[in-house]
């Protein structure tokens, strides 16, 4: 492999790293005296400008290929997967624009172009070292971004608790890895499966699974590894936040279906009800229930929005899961459209909270107050997002759960094993439409104190009205994306047979 | 019984006989190899207090010891003996662990280093070197970022104010050069593509030109001078400026654990005089009278160490001379020369010669 | 698993940990010698403070040090991270110059650009300003 088709491959990573060394430098170097406003304009033009050229990159010039069978995988999956990752990327980098919580404006856009390699990296890699090191890479720097209002205590406090969990899941994940090494000798994870010929029940194979299991579902915030999320969502400043609730969980979604299904692909298990058997899928189906409980009922009580999010984004994993737990393409196409479609909803949500963040304070229920009154836009976005997260038609959220329920019985078929863990997915569906309405009550039924309205920045609100309309949009044709995820795993198909 | 231990035999045991029963040849050869090394070594470190003290004087236009023994010989000896009998006084504020853990691991660096080092080509049989690793040069810039831990725990036992400092300074000094050092040796490493030390003095035979100081003169530079500041020698000397800090990080200790310190310092500055006349200087070849192969007589053997130790000793009264010729940096001058001139240049050497390297190739 | 090739030179390592031992005892006997041998001198107070010339010594004893010996520490670890880095590359240099010599050159440039644009960044912050 020549250097020069290795740049070719890796294309859309360097003009995100080329980025990344213009925002640090241009900040540096031109504008390291000039407005505030000013830097965090030209650093969030430069931010867009470098995602929109490596979408651009990867629409226009399709190159597939692959290192070394698997320590870098580019095929037509990735590739939308990614160029989803950078549209995220943008929109939050957008968002940024609206707050002013600290000074180092290029660091901080840095950062968050930084955590997308570390995304983007994750997305392509088959080897259990290479994933390591892209998943370390988005970790860190999603650590420093929940850090980063350094005046700011909850800010201190998400960080570190994000940083200590996050440390200790990763010293569990790379154990588990080193297990798996030790019981085949192999790293790239399509040899791990071939190789792992002892039954799903050696202790073994039991040990490393959980541990991998520990190391991923801290990534996706699922019980029992969610303690981190209520606080880091509240705490850090909120486009940290969004990116982690939107990119982070595409990336580690995506690792955490390629690890299961075809790293692992032959400690598979059965969840059904009468009939468990030993493997991850026990252990995923446990995992998806648990966040489902935790994270809808817990939601029930919360008074601060970002932390409602917080656990609605546990509720979802469990949602989610569902998909991993299919074990089959269509499983994994509906794992994808869900993810992706809820990264743009929570990127609007979260948008939203920033805006009535800045201009009244708080994030607490009582500050969306008469929203409909003070910001139309905002409470459509709002009311558009919240409810594609409760699942109401004809919006992408409904439909992301019925493909995931019907991927999984179809899984199954003919016996409906897994039915109790979709019952209850269904049930606590229900219930969640509570916690979200409780916010749409406060936007379009209360009376503010005040009814001033709110200053929006423009290119905010642009951003808002594309991510809503994005939601309708798959909402009301689903094929859109889901086609052409199903055309890009065929074309894939080699590395995932099902 | 008798012809089984005596010293011919001793010398000369052949390759599957047991010495003792149990010690195999090479664990017997290897034993008498470090024991003569290590004493070699504790002598040289000894007697360059004296060739410094007798240099100085010259220097300075005054006698020097010239008391104890003929040209002041014994005065090393005089000095050892001193420092054994003088009251061994540990501070009632110190923390204890530390404060005797300190000089304790000062000779450990300067000592370990010279084990890579092959100081000949064959003696008989043996190889002239303690450890034939095949990662020679990587082991040594470990073992030499073990030099700071010493002064580092010195002035953290010593729990006051000054020798913390001088402690800290001290250490970022240190650390600072250990980057430049490391990085300065890479260029040779691209033209020989062996980190073994025996490889790298052999391919420095053939002529005088192939000596690396003048393949890779930039690289001798940096680490001529980041030695310098690792030793903590003349001109990076900050860390012990008598007028600066009251001596430093080694403020609180006295006798035998003052001088440690400064045996240390000595074993180290010989440690990295034999690096740079194993690494620029050909080692122990001469490129005239075929003395760039390996020896076959015992003579040319015992005339390979002689080289060798004469490159080495010749290095040493280089430093020594320098100490006192030159005056010091001061310390915003000593960091901004290791950080903003030594590493972009030792980086931009490494980019030079790759790309030289493949436009050759 | 060790290989094999790599047992002989694990051989190489008894050397080692002989002068190890040797140096460790020479240093711990002189410092034994040195409890044996001295004397005993008597100890009035002073001689279990601090010394600051003389004075009795003013404040704590630990004293408060500017954060700049942290930045180094911490910078000193990134550098010497990438000079380890360098190591292994530097030896399969000559060799794979033959078989890949875009990669070898062009991967190692990368590296050192990203990382040199990172030293040009902590320059210009001035965390390696020591003027005082």
């Amino acid at each position: 492999m020549n250097y020069g088709e290795l740049l070719k491959l890796l294309a859309p990573e360097s003009i995100l790293a080329l980025t990344l060394l213009l925002v640090l430098g241009a900040d540096a170097t031109f504008l390291s005296g000039r407005a505030p406003g000013l830097r965090r304009a030209v650093a969030a033009s430069l931010t867009v400008a470098g995602c929109m050229g490596a979408i651009y990159w990867i629409f226009f010039f399709p190159i597939h290929g692959h290192l070394f069978s698997g320590v870098l995988v580019v095929d037509p999956l990735t590739q939308v997967t990614k160029q989803v990752l950078l549209l995220l990327t943008a929109a939050t980098a957008l968002l940024t624009l609206e707050t002013a919580f600290t000074p180092h404006v290029g660091e901080y856009f840095g950062l968050q172009l930084l955590a997308t390699l570390g995304f983007l990296f994750m997305v392509s890699s088959e080897d259990i070292l290479t994933i390591f090191v892209a998943l370390e890479l988005a970790s860190l720097s999603l650590y420093m971004l929940a850090s980063f209002a350094k005046g700011n205590l909850a800010s201190a406090e998400a960080g570190l608790k994000y940083f200590l969990y996050g440390g200790l899941a990763s010293a569990f994940l790379l154990f588990g890895f080193s297990l798996l090494y030790g019981l085949t000798g192999e790293t790239l994870l399509a040899k791990i499966a071939a190789k792992i010929t002892t039954t799903p029940r050696d202790p073994l194979l039991v040990v490393a699974i959980s541990m991998v299991l520990t190391g991923l579902g801290f990534k996706i915030a699922a019980v029992p590894f969610q303690l981190w999320a209520p606080d880091v969502y509240e705490g850090a400043p909120t486009p940290s936040a969004a990116l982690i609730a939107s990119g982070s969980k595409l990336a580690s979604f995506f690792l955490l279906e390629k690890m299961m299904t075809i790293g692992l692909s032959s400690a598979v298990g059965s969840g059904a009800f009468h009939a468990l058997a030993a493997g991850w899928v026990p252990m995923l189906a446990m995992l998806a229930g648990l966040s489902l409980i935790v994270g809808n009922l817990t939601a029930l009580a919360q008074t601060s929005v970002k932390r409602l999010l917080a656990y609605s984004a546990i509720a979802h994993a469990g949602y989610a899961l569902l998909g991993v737990i299919a074990n089959s393409s269509q499983g994994f196409v509906a794992l994808l459209f869900y993810v992706m479609t809820y990264g743009f909803t929570v990127l609007g949500a979260f948008g939203v909270v920033a805006v009535v963040e800045r201009q009244t304070g708080s994030d607490r229920l009582e500050a969306f107050a008469g929203l409909s009154r003070r910001s139309p836009v905002l409470a459509g976005v709002l009311f558009v997002c919240l409810l594609s997260l409760a699942g109401i038609p004809p919006l992408a959220g409904f439909f992301g759960k019925f493909y995931l329920f019907a991927a999984i019985l179809r899984a199954g078929a003919p016996s409906l094993g897994i039915l109790w863990l979709v019952i209850l997915a269904i049930a606590l569906s229900a219930v969640s439409l509570f916690y979200y309405l409780q916010v749409l009550k406060q936007a379009f039924v209360r009376e503010a104190p005040l009814e001033l309205p709110f200053s929006v920045k423009p290119s905010t609100q642009l951003v808002l009205i594309l991510l809503a309309l994005c939601v309708i949009l798959f909402g009301c044709a689903p094929d859109l994306l889901v086609s052409k995820l199903l055309l890009a795993l065929k074309a894939a198909a080699p590395g995932l047979v099902f | 019984m008798e012809s089984y231990l005596s010293i011919p035999h001793l010398l000369a045991v052949a390759g599957d006989e047991k010495i003792f029963g149990w010690v195999t040849p090479f664990v017997w050869y290897s034993a008498i190899k470090v024991l003569v090394a290590v004493g070699l070594m504790l002598t040289m470190v000894a007697y360059t207090v004296w060739v410094e003290r007798r240099v100085s004087a010259f220097i300075q236009d005054r006698i020097g010891p010239n008391r104890v023994g003929i040209f002041g010989l014994l005065q090393p000896l005089a000095d050892g003996v001193k420092s054994f009998l003088k009251e061994d006084f540990v501070p009632g504020h110190v923390r204890k662990v530390f404060f005797w853990i300190a000089p304790g691991i000062m000779l450990l660096p300067g000592l370990l280093s010279i084990a890579v080092i092959p100081f000949g080509s064959k003696l008989g049989e043996q190889d002239m070197v303690i450890a034939n690793l095949n990662v020679g040069l990587l082991y040594t810039f470990g073992i030499t970022s073990l030099s700071v831990y010493g002064i580092v725990l010195a002035g953290y036992a010593s729990n006051s104010k000054y020798p913390f400092l001088g402690g800290i300074r001290a250490s970022a000094q240190m650390i600072s050069y250990e980057i430049s050092m490391g990085l300065s040796v890479i260029p040779i490493l691209l033209i020989v593509g062996d980190l073994n030390l025996g490889n790298i003095v052999a391919y420095q035979g053939g002529s005088l030109w192939g000596w690396f100081i003048f393949k890779a003169p930039l690289s001798f530079v940096i680490f001529a001078a980041a030695a310098f500041a690792e030793t903590n020698r003349l001109p990076f000397d900050m860390p012990e400026a008598e007028n600066e800090l009251v001596a430093g990080y080694n403020v609180e200790y006295s006798s035998i654990k003052f001088a440690l310190f400064f045996m240390g310092e000595y074993a180290s500055m010989i440690a990295v005089s034999a690096m740079m006349a194993t690494l620029f200087f050909g080692g122990w070849t001469l490129p005239f009278f075929g003395l760039d192969q390996p020896a076959t007589t015992w003579l040319g053997g015992l005339l390979h160490i002689a080289i060798f130790l004469a490159k080495t000793c010749a290095w040493i009264f280089l430093m020594v001379w320098i100490r006192w010729m030159w005056p010091r940096f001061r310390f915003d001058q000593l960091m901004d020369l290791g950080w903003r001139r030594f590493i972009p240049l030792a980086l931009a050497n490494i980019v030079i010669t790759a790309v030289v390297l493949w436009l050759k190739a | 698993m060790v290989v094999a090739m790599g047992l002989e030179q694990m051989d190489q390592y008894a050397p080692v940990l002989m002068m190890a031992l040797v140096a460790i005892a020479a240093s711990g006997g002189m410092l034994a010698a040195s409890v044996i041998a001295g004397k005993r001198g008597h100890r009035p107070a002073i001689k279990d403070t601090a010394y600051e010339c003389g004075m009795i010594p003013i404040g704590s004893n630990s004293a408060r040090f500017a954060v700049k010996f942290y930045l180094v520490a911490m910078l000193f670890i990134l550098f010497d991270i990438e000079t380890v880095f360098l190591y292994p590359w530097a030896v399969v240099y000559k060799d794979m110059l033959t078989t890949n010599a875009s990669l070898i050159l062009g991967g190692m440039i990368s590296f050192m650009a990203i990382l040199a644009v990172g030293f040009a960044y902590i320059l210009k912050k001035g965390a390696l300003n020591w003027r005082e």
